[in-house]
């Protein structure tokens, strides 16, 4: 196999190009797909992913192709890899990197980003900014149904 | 919800906690709905594997807590009372904290405090947590059952039920059940009569399911109770052939279960036609028992069930000279595979209860207790809480518990201000004869 044939690039929607191992891209299944169907040539459009988060995903298959081949001794050093890599994302990231993890369909990143957003959202302001959520309780109703659930918000 | 679809919507929310899921329920009308929809609610709760409760079969000042699944994660707490664990059904515990009954929903932090029955009182059982009497425990506990029925969707209600049985002839023995709904005891009505058989020995707790409290008796079969009909009977069965001496009786999924151990495999049997004149034990699962291989293998028993995971406890001999240490296995049916869920400290008397406990926050009646602020329970049932709901502590939970209890020694303080004003504007008006509508706000 030449060099070549084990590289492949990734379009972003702002046109943004990354070139990968194939190794690291396949970890999607909608590439994979893409490849399998040989329906695309050695460069694949993305027409939903921005180049900047299109990189941070490509961070997290590169940190995972590599390491998954090296046996469970570095399992731990991962599981502190993805939660640094998650620690410090704002929250219009961390909502673009689920829509892209599930766009490309990556399993393990959809769950590691869905358990993020789920990890940081705790007061009931953090959720309707973070899921984007409109409040649209009278204050009748907002008052009730907070009755309803006193407990969770004693502290 | 701009751009996040439902189903990615659903992925996060399974992975909120419970305390999280009830703030997320007062955001949002469609979320509200969403996730007090039964479907969702049930999925929730089934994703959350039970933890393991216990503590020493005679009561003790020490609990443990191995929550879901974890092995490294096992909490201990020591609590300022004597305690005992007499049941754990659908999110709530029955507790004995001295000597007094309380349920509790460790998630919710609400519970309720109850006297047990001048009946208990009079056989001497609950004197039981001094030391002359901590023998019979075992016993008692065995006659108490705890009931939590749903009424509706969101709101359930618990029954505690005491057992008494006489015998009427020298053959014949008679069941009559006392019931407190969270108030005071009352003795039903209903009895039954039938031939005498003790209670198994075996079994440490009446097993609900379907409504009904269920006693297993020596000679196989069971008497089962239904608190809210009141109606009792007697389920003619005998033993499934080939019982082993190690023998647990439990809730399955869809139907009473026994189950059946020897060293090398684990027989589980699902009770079939329990309303008719023939029910039948059935195996529905053969599981091959962890300890197969196991070499100086000490004392072992099959501890609780709950239809998805069955919890086996092994005292392991490390050599030759009598040294244990004690080790919880899990086996979880629908993924097939054993695991250690985690070693008994090795101060714990080998007398363990071991309950499993699924968390909840459905609402229960009769459940509103605030106590007087010096009440020396609080930090007792603190610790208990603290010691299941996660990353709360004692001390925040004891806060808790005691600003409740501030706030409803101010409104009684309110009230009480308020009820005397009202008989004051009475005595005005009967002097005056004037007719007086006075609503008292609130």
């Amino acid at each position: 196999m030449s060099k070549s044939e084990k590289k492949i690039v990734l379009k972003s929607l702002d046109n943004e190009a990354f070139e990968v191992e194939k190794a690291v891209a396949l970890q999607s299944q909608t590439i994979w797909v893409m490849c399998e169907d040989k329906c695309v040539g050695n460069e694949i459009p993305l027409e939903n992913v921005t180049g900047q988060i299109l990189a941070k995903v490509i961070d997290y298959c590169k940190k995972h192709a590599v390491v998954d081949g090296d046996g469970d001794e570095s399992s731990e050093e991962l599981k502190n890899w993805d939660t640094e890599f998650t620690k410090n994302m704002d929250q219009s990231t961390l909502f673009n990197m689920i829509l892209a993890a599930n766009y490309l369909n990556i399993k393990s990143l959809l769950n590691l980003t869905c358990q993020a957003v789920a990890d940081k959202t705790k007061t009931i302001d953090e959720f309707h900014t973070f899921l984007n959520i409109e409040n649209n309780f009278t204050p009748e109703e907002e008052a009730q149904i907070c009755q309803e659930n006193l407990w969770a918000f004693d502290d | 919800m701009d751009g996040l679809p439902g189903h990615l919507l659903d992925i996060i929310l399974f992975r909120i906690d419970p305390r999280s899921l009830a703030i997320l329920r007062c955001t949002n009308r469609s979320l509200k709905s969403h996730i007090y929809d039964p479907v969702f609610e049930s999925e929730f709760f089934s994703l959350i594997r039970s933890g393991v409760l216990h503590i020493s079969t005679f009561g003790s000042t020490k609990l443990c807590y191995h929550p879901h699944g974890d092995s490294r994660s096992l909490r201990i707490k020591d609590t300022a009372m004597m305690c005992h664990i007499l049941g754990s059904c659908s999110g709530l515990l029955l507790l004995c904290i001295k000597e007094d009954l309380c349920v509790a929903n460790p998630l919710t932090k609400k519970f309720q405090f109850l006297k047990p029955s001048l009946f208990m009182k009079s056989r001497g059982l609950f004197r039981g947590v001094n030391t002359e009497h901590i023998m019979l425990w075992p016993r008692l506990v065995r006659h108490i059952g705890f009931a939590v029925h749903q009424i509706d969707r969101t709101t359930w209600s618990f029954k505690i039920v005491h057992m008494i049985q006489e015998d009427e002839k020298p053959d014949k023995r008679r069941y009559s059940f006392e019931i407190n709904a969270g108030d005071s005891w009352r003795r039903s009505k209903t009895t039954i009569t039938c031939d005498s058989s003790n209670l198994d020995e075996r079994i440490r707790n009446p097993v609900f399911f379907d409504r009904s409290l269920h006693w297993l008796r020596n000679d196989g079969s069971i008497v089962a109770f239904n608190p809210e009909t009141e109606q009792a009977r007697l389920v003619p069965i005998k033993f499934p052939e080939g019982m082993s001496l190690k023998t647990l009786f439990a809730a399955g999924d869809i139907s009473l279960s026994l189950i059946s151990a020897t060293k090398e495999a684990i027989y589980v049997y699902a009770l079939e036609n329990i309303l008719s004149d023939d029910p039948k034990w059935v195996v529905v699962t053969q599981i091959r028992n962890v300890l197969l291989n196991a070499n100086m293998l000490g004392y072992w028993n099959l501890e609780a069930y709950d239809g998805k995971r069955l919890v086996l406890r092994e005292d392991r001999r490390v050599n030759e000279d009598r040294v244990y240490y004690r080790v919880v296995h899990v086996y979880d049916l629908s993924a097939n595979k054993w695991v250690v869920l985690g070693s008994v400290p090795t101060w714990a008397d080998a007398h363990r209860n071991i309950f499993q406990f699924t968390p909840s926050f459905s609402s229960v009646v009769g459940l509103d207790q605030k106590l007087a602020c010096d009440d020396k329970r609080i930090s007792s049932l603190s610790t208990i809480m603290a010691l299941i709901d996660d990353g709360t502590s004692s001390e925040e939970v004891e806060k808790q518990l005691r600003k409740r209890s501030v706030e409803a020694e101010e409104k009684r303080v309110v009230r009480k201000k308020r009820e005397s004003n009202l008989e004051k504007v009475r005595l005005w008006t009967n002097s005056y004869d004037v007719s007086l509508v006075y609503e008292p706000c609130v």
